[in-house]
């Protein structure tokens, strides 16, 4: 019992060292050249293992499957692949477009709701307007329009700019006057009388335009 | 260890595989047809079925190599893993072992008579017969590690064993090989 479990050991040790690439004289071998621990008491046992092995190893030899075959199952590769994208995209495309199309879904929903019961207010109000004359808001000047999108230039220490900067404030003075003076008269013109407004509703005709 | 490609070159051949490279499947295929096919003929004894499962082998692989993550695995041994479970599932659907059934190519009488296997110069067969004198953990060991070449740790994850069980296993497997070969002059 006690001979075999050392055998089993040496076998174990001597299948380590062919597993690690080392030759078969240099395990069997007291001191290898690689300096691997040779087993030369069991070299009887060990070289009937090599046997063993050898034969064993003929097999390798002796089974080799048809090249059509290889052939074969490469040749189905394409179609295969072609039949599994086909089975399975289709589900995850599906898993994929579910997940962008539910929440746009609810968004759509929600936007169709909010639509629906803002429109008939708005369309309400519309008509509402179309009855009565609209108010206009105060006209914007060109000038506004530029002073509202480029700021005026700020002050330098060059005289030319602070020229420039003061013209610029003139007008931007003047336009403010202007536009108070726009802002009372719609406010008077709000506060007119209603049947100076139905005059006005009676001149306007919409489809002489 | 099957090869001597370098580990990086098949692991980049894997993932090329993984993205869908055709002729890096093609490759793949080249390299581990026969060590897969010599394992399932070896484990069926059956030429035609070898052929069938073989194929089953490789469409499963392709199918599935999107699974294959190559820090856990070498791809030799996920190929091999694949072909074991495709030999196990065979056997469960025809419900029996194919142990005692003889390589179809042998005749009832060569077996009693293993000299004349040796004058025949079929010790490819003998050892077919020997190997099934084994358990089937023991042919498993066998076929992978000294037919197919992979290492202990390989056969020990495809197994799901421990290093030191698979090295002992391997070892008595082998002393009965030896016997074997020894009592019939082989």
């Amino acid at each position: 019992m006690k001979y075999n479990e050392q055998t089993e050991k040496i076998i174990t040790k001597a299948l380590e060292l062919l597993e690690k690439g080392e030759s078969e004289p240099e395990i069997l071998n007291l001191l290898a050249p690689s300096g691997v621990e040779g087993f030369p008491e069991h070299k009887n046992e060990l070289e009937e293992l090599f046997q063993t092995l050898k034969t064993v190893q003929t097999v390798k030899n002796a089974i080799h499957p048809s090249k059509e075959l290889l052939y074969k199952i490469i040749s189905q590769i394409p179609d295969e692949r072609t039949e599994h994208q086909e089975n399975h995209s289709p589900s995850f495309g599906f898993a994929a477009w579910f997940k962008f199309a539910v929440p746009a879904a609810a968004i759509a929903i929600l936007v169709a709701v909010f639509y629906s019961k803002l429109l008939p207010e708005e369309s309400q109000k519309i008509a509402e307007q179309g009855a009565t004359p609209a108010v206009s808001a105060p006209a914007i000047t060109d000038k506004e329009k530029i002073k509202t999108t480029a700021p005026s230039p700020k002050s330098t220490s060059l005289a030319a700019d602070n020229l420039d900067a003061l013209i610029d404030e003139a007008i931007a003075l003047a336009d403010n006057q202007q536009f108070a003076q726009n802002e009372d008269a719609d406010v008077s013109f709000i506060n007119s009388d209603d049947q100076a407004l139905d005059n006005l509703g009676q001149f306007y005709n919409e489809e002489e335009l | 260890m099957y090869d001597n490609k370098p580990e990086n070159d098949l692991k980049q051949l894997m993932q090329l595989a993984k993205n869908g490279d055709t002729e890096a499947f093609g490759r793949l295929y080249e390299l581990y047809f026969t060590p897969v096919y010599r394992y399932i003929y070896l484990r069926t004894k059956n030429k035609e079925e070898a052929e069938d499962l073989s194929q089953a082998v490789f469409v499963k692989v392709f199918k599935s190599i999107g699974a294959f993550r190559e820090q856990n695995k070498q791809p030799l041994a996920f190929f091999f893993t694949v072909a074991r479970n495709t030999v196990i599932d065979h056997w469960r659907k025809r419900k029996e072992i194919l142990t005692d059934k003889p390589p179809e190519t042998l005749s009832a009488e060569s077996f009693e008579n293993p000299q004349r296997l040796i004058d025949q110069k079929s010790t490819a067969q003998a050892v077919y017969q020997a190997i099934e004198n084994l358990t089937e953990e023991q042919q498993e060991v066998v076929i992978l590690k000294f037919i197919n070449d992979l290492t202990t740790a390989e056969i020990a994850k495809i197994l799901g064993k421990k290093e030191d069980a698979i090295r002992q296993t391997q070892c008595r497997a082998l002393k009965i090989l030896k016997r074997y070969f020894n009592e019939h002059e082989i």
